[in-house]
């Protein structure tokens, strides 16, 4: 009996072993993640040699009805969690309930370089990754509004205008160039811009910081890399998402003007001090009119988007659709959009596709006027219109200004602008070998402008002269890339190799056309024919800008035992923006890395430090955006004279412009330290990283003395020339620190970012000249943009005179005698007698006394990201501060100045015997305001909670009813609370170019939105 | 292994097919023509020549501040423009020595300079070739002239400005100029252009264009404001021997857009109502082509500015009756005041501010002088009419005050008279007999106010006088205009450099006084 019990169970156990016959098994459970115990739903379950397979459920729960000859291994995976298998037992029916972990190392996780990705653990530079679900969370329009602090050494600068797409410094400035934009490479296609591009699109942003990383991008790199990829379908999963938001806007802070009854008092006072009573007659002084409410309203956006994706193996796909809409809070300033995108792969055997396409509208309409100008040039005494109906202008009512009517503008003089984008790419890839690969890849992007100007006939300032116009200007780009990329990548013995071969070629070309005509013709009811075929006295014009770039490049990328880290690149860059012979530049880098905590002497600590990295860098970047055909002189034939008795008017030509012929590349170059490191399984992370950016040949538009006679010049008349300016030497520390804690109910997580930057300039070419700008002057061994100018310490009291004519009965300040109630200025220096500027005073106060008070550059900008999660609720808040710069605050220079007749600041109170003020001077009609002194130089230390979100997430319960995945509502503010002693509108205002960084001309105030949203997965 | 090759080859095929265009990077200009295929021809040359011409036409010479600064700064109008810092350039009060116009004067004026420096650089070049070398000698007699008039109007307004000579590619660092060295360049730039054999007169093909007279004037009038008077007086009377000159009939023909190039003109800038351009399409397809001064001076109400308006004591100065005993007939043609007089297409009285009543301070008057009220009803930054630079009844006042100066003061009677005849004024022998030496110089002054006011000729006028050198000419100059009285005398005479270009220019020393 035994025996044969024995035996049964022998041919039982041969039976089963040789599949002689099987069993029906049905497995049931749920699926659920370790940590959490949240179920994990569509979760693909299946059984191991068998072809049976299911995904979970909305409560995570499976049901596996089979049959199977052995006991059943089942399988458990599901997209960011390990996979596990366990082995089922013997019976029929059974319960099998899995716990998922997490994949939570982000070490792992993939990072876009150029031409590559590469593992995070085995990066070798510097390369930040932004918070992609955080960006989504902003209220930004744009891919650059959504970066804002979102990576340590990324300053983002927008204002809140519709449409804007602000400045990115990449680890400050370095470029003398006002375009210090980075270079934006999406889907393989470099592009600078970014308005007419849905952020929602977004898989991935990394920004290549430092020139071993940025190398690869050789020419334009200098300002940094910011590399954008788009969603695709990713197999497995079909998503349907859907969202939208709300939200309305106002002005963090405007200027609070003076009502009438106060600026009259202030109008007879500076009249009366003037001597020149009699000259102000205002002839109505009940009217007080507040121009503010006529410019700005509340801004109102929404913003919608669909996206659908998935694939197989085979193909993936993604599909999105966006619809934005904002109207600023500005009156006459809106933007709307409309994209739409379809994203594809395809992978075969040896072969793969991908192919990614945008097409998109955008339609703005844009002020005409600087808003803020508008308001400050018309009085309270002005009404928008007068006793007859027609706009009322500067000079009504007795007032003396030449201030334009901000409504009458808007009403009479409308500017819209239309942009049709199209931007692509198709890349083929073959596997040639296993361990080689071919990559060709296309890319373009078209895109077609059309900007127009209607004018109305009518006046909105006094002397103008009123006609009807119609401007209309056609623009039409189109660039194309070509990439040939060769990849080889081994693994033997632990050694890790992968190398690089490419060559690239790229232009572009942009032909903008443009016409002009007077004297509109309108039909019989007053409705004007906006059209270029409709007017007199027409012109036109038309140019053409072609750009073309070649490139060679290389990179070799080696690692052993993912200990030891090395990599290598080279780029050769040829432009057409250079003559023969300096075409070609060269662009190589090196990189080490050691990952000590993959050390075995390490393993003991690994419980406590999760990863632990030192990598040093060095790289050499290139930059030559200066526009085309800059290194030549160009003969102008446009310019104009008549003679004869009929005085036939005709061009002649000549060279005017002075051009530098031996323009070359800019240089950068790159030193980069880091540390990283994380501990207790990843929860505390940080990054370190020191780096030493030094920026030789700087191509800059530098300002020349006026009588060599160029033409060159840039705004306010300044003779320019372009030249390799120089050098600049920027050393910075950033730190990112952060934490996190998911092992709770409340789950939260802070990141800190920190970084400083200290700014000197080397050299600025030639003979060194300074660059004078705003209060500001740039000089070798001191920072860009440094404020320079005459120092104020206060207000000269009546006994300050007496003491000062006792003294030095000869002191004047710019050839005057101070009175009671004059700003005063500190008398610094003379000239000795070889004309040298001495720091002894002279009694005189004049332009040699201005000296160095302040600087553009911060000392600390930081960065505060919070998120927390508790239950189905959740919360996210981001801070940004920067502290220790100073700014010119040039907006008082018009609100203050009482010389001239405008509003003015309200509080604003004049010196007087009684009022004896410290800082304001005595108000005289008619006499210049002196803006160039520490009067509207402040400080600048800020603390703004940029975004804070309050989300709230459906239970499953409630949503299984209705067929829908996951919903979350969310409400959202963004420039919620602002903590500064600063003055000005805005303490981020984006500052008037590299010399005058710290000049804060602000004229669209920061906004402050609340808004909220809904995101849906089917 | 076969496949491994194809594969390879494929790939290499496609690299090599990217790469192949050689001249991929050499994208030439579509836009504009490389200065090397320049200077190369007489129709190259003749083009240049006449962009020399055309740097008059720049917003910082005479399309827009010429007129603008010299009336300002002189004291015959009052400004209290709505733009303050304006308003205050003339009173010599001046927010920095960077202003506005203080710069673009300067910018512009050396832009001109550096064109004609590279024309006078090119014109002697033996490998262009000229059909008729005689016209290459006018050429550059032409636009040497050119540069002595820039010369003379940065002289006039800064006084120590570099003097640049020679095109240049890199950035140089003159020391600033003393007087002597800055008559010496446009004496010298004058002679050449006398020895050009220009054209006495011009056919009707080139009205507008240097002519000898044109060059004799100038270089008369900077031996004047040198008190050469010698050589003034030599000068000026080749040009009345020459006979190519005479007065015209109507005085009012010297300021319109209808008699333009009259037999009373020496040298004009032109104007023509050719496009819409002003000042910031200067130099583009869409060039200026007409004047933005006249939109300065005219009233408020039909498109003006109204921010250089005649004074009281131009508008008194007009003392002098006609042989009928009326009144001196330029003041109408001069100054827009009687209640019934018509421009714009309204009466004086229509325009807002106008009051019979003329206030002593400040007149709300307006200047008739360039104005296009006679013939259309607004003003534009474009003003078809050309600026009279200098004209014959200068030359014979000039001569005149050369002849005093000479002690010849019984001679420079005849010269006037002839200017006084024309508007039908007293005989001057009759009414004023036996003129002494320094009341001949009196009544010579006053004959240049009202014949040749609001012409930008008054400041010139003082500063050779010597009115802005002392406080007694301060005094006299702030009894005839409220705005001299923060003028500095020796000081004030010069705008200051600007402050740009100290700062780029060690070289440089700032202005006296400032």
């Amino acid at each position: 009996m035994k025996t044969n019990k024995i035996l049964t169970t022998l041919v039982l156990c041969a039976l089963s072993c040789f599949s002689l016959f099987a069993k029906s098994y049905n497995i049931r459970g749920v699926v659920s993640d370790s940590n959490s115990g949240d179920p994990l739903i569509g979760a693909i379950v299946s059984v191991k040699g068998v072809n049976a397979n299911t995904t979970t459920n909305i409560d995570g729960a499976y049901s596996l009805l089979f049959d199977s000859e052995v006991v059943p291994v089942i399988t458990f995976s599901y997209v960011g969690y390990e996979k596990q298998e366990l082995r089922a037992s013997d019976s029929a029916v059974q319960t099998l309930n899995v716990a998922l972990k997490a994949t939570v190392d982000a070490l792992d996780e993939l990072v876009v370089i150029g031409y590559g990705t590469v593992k995070k653990a085995d990066l070798t530079g510097a390369v930040s990754i932004a918070d992609v679900e955080e960006m989504k969370k902003r209220n930004a329009t744009t891919v650059t509004q959504a970066l804002q602090g979102q990576v340590p050494g990324v300053d983002v600068r927008t204002n809140g205008s519709p449409g804007e797409t602000g400045k990115i410094y990449v680890r400050g400035i370095s470029s003398l160039y006002s375009d210090t934009n980075p270079l934006f490479v999406i889907d393989g296609l470099p592009t600078s811009d970014t308005r007419d591009f849905n952020p929602e699109d977004i898989e991935s942003v990394q920004v290549l910081k430092d020139g071993s990383s940025a190398a690869i991008y050789g020419s334009r790199a200098a300002n940094g890399v910011i590399i954008i990829t788009t969603k695709h379908g990713k197999a497995g999963e079909t998503k349907v998402n859907v969202a939208g938001k709300w939200g309305v806007q106002r002005a963090v802070k405007t200027y609070k003007l003076m009502d009438g009854p106060e600026w009259l008092a202030l109008q007879e006072e500076k009249y009366a001090n003037a001597g020149m009573g009699s000259e102000f007659n205002i002839e109505d002084r009940s009217i007080n009119h507040n121009w503010s409410d006529e410019v700005f309203q509340t801004g109102l956006f929404q913003d919608y988007n669909a996206s659908v994706s998935g694939g197989n193996k085979v193909i993936n796909y993604m599909t999105s659709f966006n619809y934005f809409k904002h109207e600023g809070i500005v009156k006459g300033s809106n933007f709307d959009r409309f994209s739409l995108r379809v994203n594809g792969g395809l992978k075969k055997g040896i072969f793969k596709l991908e192919e990614s396409l945008l097409v998109s509208t955008s339609y703005s309409h844009d002020l005409t006027s600087d808003p803020f100008t508008g308001i400050v040039r018309m009085t309270p005494l002005i009404p928008t219109y007068d006793e007859e109906g027609n706009y009322a202008l500067g000079g009504y009512n007795g007032s003396q200004t030449n201030g334009s009517n901000p409504v009458a503008q808007r009403d009479l003089q409308q500017s819209h602008n239309r942009s049709y984008r199209a931007q692509g790419s198709l890349a083929g890839e073959l596997q040639i070998l296993p361990f080689l690969k071919y990559k060709l890849n296309f890319s373009f992007e078209f895109n077609s402008n059309i900007y127009d100007t209607k004018q109305k006939y009518g006046k909105w300032y006094p002397n103008q002269t009123p006609e009807s116009m119609y401007y209309e200007s056609r623009n039409h780009s189109m660039r194309t890339v070509i990439e040939n990329i060769l990849e080889f990548d081994k693994t033997f013995y632990g050694h890790h190799i992968n190398a690089i071969l490419g060559y690239t070629e790229q232009r572009e070309k942009n032909t903008s056309t443009w016409g002009r005509v007077y004297d509109i013709t309108k039909d019989s009811s007053g409705e004007y024919y906006w059209s270029l075929s409709n007017g007199t006295k027409p012109s036109m014009g038309e140019s053409i800008t072609p750009h073309a770039l070649r490139s060679f490049l290389g990179r070799l990328m080696y690692d052993f035992d993912s200990r030891y880290f090395l990599t290598a690149s080279f780029r050769r860059d040829g432009s057409s923006r250079f003559r023969k012979g300096l075409k070609y530049g060269n662009f190589p880098s090196a990189s080490l890395a050691w990952r000590i905590s993959n050390e075995k002497f390490f393993n003991p600590l690994r419980d406590i430090v999760s990863n632990l990295k030192v990598k040093a860098s060095y790289g050499v970047l290139g930059n030559e955006a200066i526009g085309n055909f800059k290194y030549d002189t160009y003969i102008n034939s446009f310019i104009p004279y008549a003679y004869g008795k009929d005085e036939i008017w005709a061009f002649g030509a000549m060279p005017t412009v002075m051009a530098d012929t031996s323009l070359q590349w800019e240089e950068k170059k790159t030193w980069n330290f880091g540390l990283e490191a994380s501990f207790f399984h990843n929860a505390l992370t940080l990054e370190a990283d020191y780096f030493i950016n030094k920026s030789d040949r700087l191509l800059a538009q530098v300002p020349i003395p006026g009588y060599i006679g160029s033409w060159g010049t840039i705004g306010d008349n300044t003779t320019t020339v372009w030249r390799n300016a120089g050098c600049v030497e920027n050393r910075g520390f950033e730190l990112s620190l952060g934490w996190k804690d998911y092992s709770h109910e409340f789950k939260y997580d802070v990141k800190v970012n920190l970084s400083t930057i200290r700014n000197k300039v080397l050299s600025l070419g030639g003979d060194n000249a300074p660059v004078y700008g705003s209060n500001t002057k740039t000089e070798v061994g001191g920072e860009l943009g440094a404020f320079f100018t005459l120092v104020t310490d206060g207000i000269y009291q009546v006994e300050d005179i007496e003491e000062l004519n006792a003294a030095n009965p000869n002191f004047t300040i710019f050839g005057n005698k101070p009175r009671p109630g004059d700003q005063r200025y500190l008398d610094l220096y003379s000239r000795d007698e070889n004309n040298n500027i001495v720091p002894i005073p002279d009694g005189k106060i004049d332009e040699d006394d201005r000296t160095f008070v302040g600087s553009p550059w911060p000392d600390l900008t930081l960065g505060l990201n919070f998120t927390a999660e508790y239950k189905d609720f959740d919360l996210s808040m981001y801070w940004t501060g920067s502290f220790g710069s100073q700014a010119y605050h040039s907006a008082l220079g018009l609100l203050y100045n009482v010389g001239d007749n405008g509003n003015y600041i309200s509080g604003l109170k004049g010196w007087t015997e009684e009022n004896r003020s410290q800082t304001t001077p005595k108000v005289y009609y008619s006499e210049p305001l002196r803006t160039n002194s520490t009067r509207f130089i402040e400080n600048v230390n800020y603390m703004r909670l940029k975004n804070l979100q309050f989300g709230y997430n459906l239970p499953q319960t409630a949503l299984k009813k209705i067929r829908i995945q996951s919903l979350r509502v969310y409400l959202n503010a963004e420039n919620l609370l602002t903590i500064t002693g600063y003055s000005g509108l805005d303490p981020e205002f984006q500052g008037g170019g590299v010399f005058n960084l710290g000049v804060d001309g602000n004229s669209y105030p920061a906004v402050l939105s609340f808004g909220g949203g809904i995101q849906i997965t089917f | 292994m076969n496949n491994i090759f194809i594969k390879t080859a494929m790939v290499g095929c496609l690299m090599f097919l990217a790469a192949c265009s050689d001249n991929y990077l050499d994208i030439s200009n579509p836009n504009q023509v490389t200065a090397s295929d320049f200077w190369k021809s007489e129709e190259d040359m003749e083009s240049a020549r006449r962009a020399c011409y055309g740097a008059m036409l720049q917003q910082g010479c005479y399309a827009q501040w010429y007129d603008l600064v010299f009336e300002m700064r002189a004291d015959l109008c009052w400004n209290e423009s709505a733009w303050r810092d304006y308003a205050n350039f003339s009173k010599f009060i001046y927010p920095s020595s960077n202003w506005e116009c203080i710069r673009y004067v300067w910018n512009d004026h050396y832009k001109g300079i550096a064109m004609f420096n590279k024309f006078l650089a090119h014109i002697d070049d033996p490998n262009i070739k000229f059909e008729d070398d005689d016209i290459r000698k006018q050429y550059k007699g032409e636009v040497c002239f050119l540069r002595a008039l820039f010369y003379f109007n940065l002289y006039h307004l800064y006084g120590r400005m570099p003097l640049i000579t020679e095109p240049t590619d890199e950035i140089i660092f003159p020391a600033n100029s003393t007087a002597e060295q800055a008559w010496a360049q446009i004496e010298s730039d004058l002679r050449v252009a006398l020895e050009a054999n220009l054209p006495e007169k011009r056919p009707d093909s080139e009205l507008g264009l240097v002519t000898k007279g044109a060059v004799q004037a100038l270089l008369g009038k900077a031996y004047m404001q040198q008190h050469k008077w010698q050589a003034a007086a030599d000068t000026f009377y080749e040009i009345i021997r020459s006979g190519n000159y005479e007065l015209v009939d109507n005085y009012g023909d010297n300021f319109d857009k209808d008699h333009e190039h009259n037999a009373e003109s020496i040298f004009e800038v032109v104007f023509t109502m050719d496009t819409k351009g002003d000042w910031t399409t200067y130099g583009t397809v869409n060039s200026i082509s007409g004047c933005e001064t006249a939109k300065y001076f005219a009233p408020r109400d039909i498109g003006g500015h109204s921010d250089a308006q005649p004074n009281y004591f131009y508008l008194t100065s007009f003392t002098d009756k006609t042989k009928e005993g009326k009144e001196d007939p330029r003041k109408k043609s001069s100054i827009f005041y009687y209640p019934t007089q018509k421009l714009y297409g309204k009466t004086y009285l229509q325009f807002s501010g106008a009051s019979p009543v003329i206030n002593v301070d400040r007149p709300a008057i307006w200047r008739i002088k360039y104005s296009n009220g006679t013939w259309r009803d607004y003003e534009d930054a474009a003003s078809p009419i050309n600026l009279r630079i200098i004209r014959y009844a200068d030359v014979l006042l000039m001569y005149a005050e050369a002849l005093n100066n000479l002690n010849r003061t019984p001679e420079a009677y005849d010269y006037i008279q002839m200017v006084r005849d024309r508007s039908g004024i007293e005989n001057l022998k009759d009414v004023k007999p036996s003129l002494s030496q320094s009341e001949m110089q009196n009544q010579i002054e006053h004959e240049r106010i009202v014949e040749l006011g609001g012409e930008s000729v008054r400041f010139f006028d003082i500063f050779r006088w010597g009115y802005l050198d002392s406080e007694e000419g301060k005094a006299l100059l702030l009894e005839h205009d409220y705005e001299y009285e923060k003028f500095r005398p020796g000081i004030d005479k010069f705008l200051p450099i600007p402050q740009n270009e100290i700062d780029l220019n060690p070289n440089f020393t700032p202005n006296v006084g400032w």
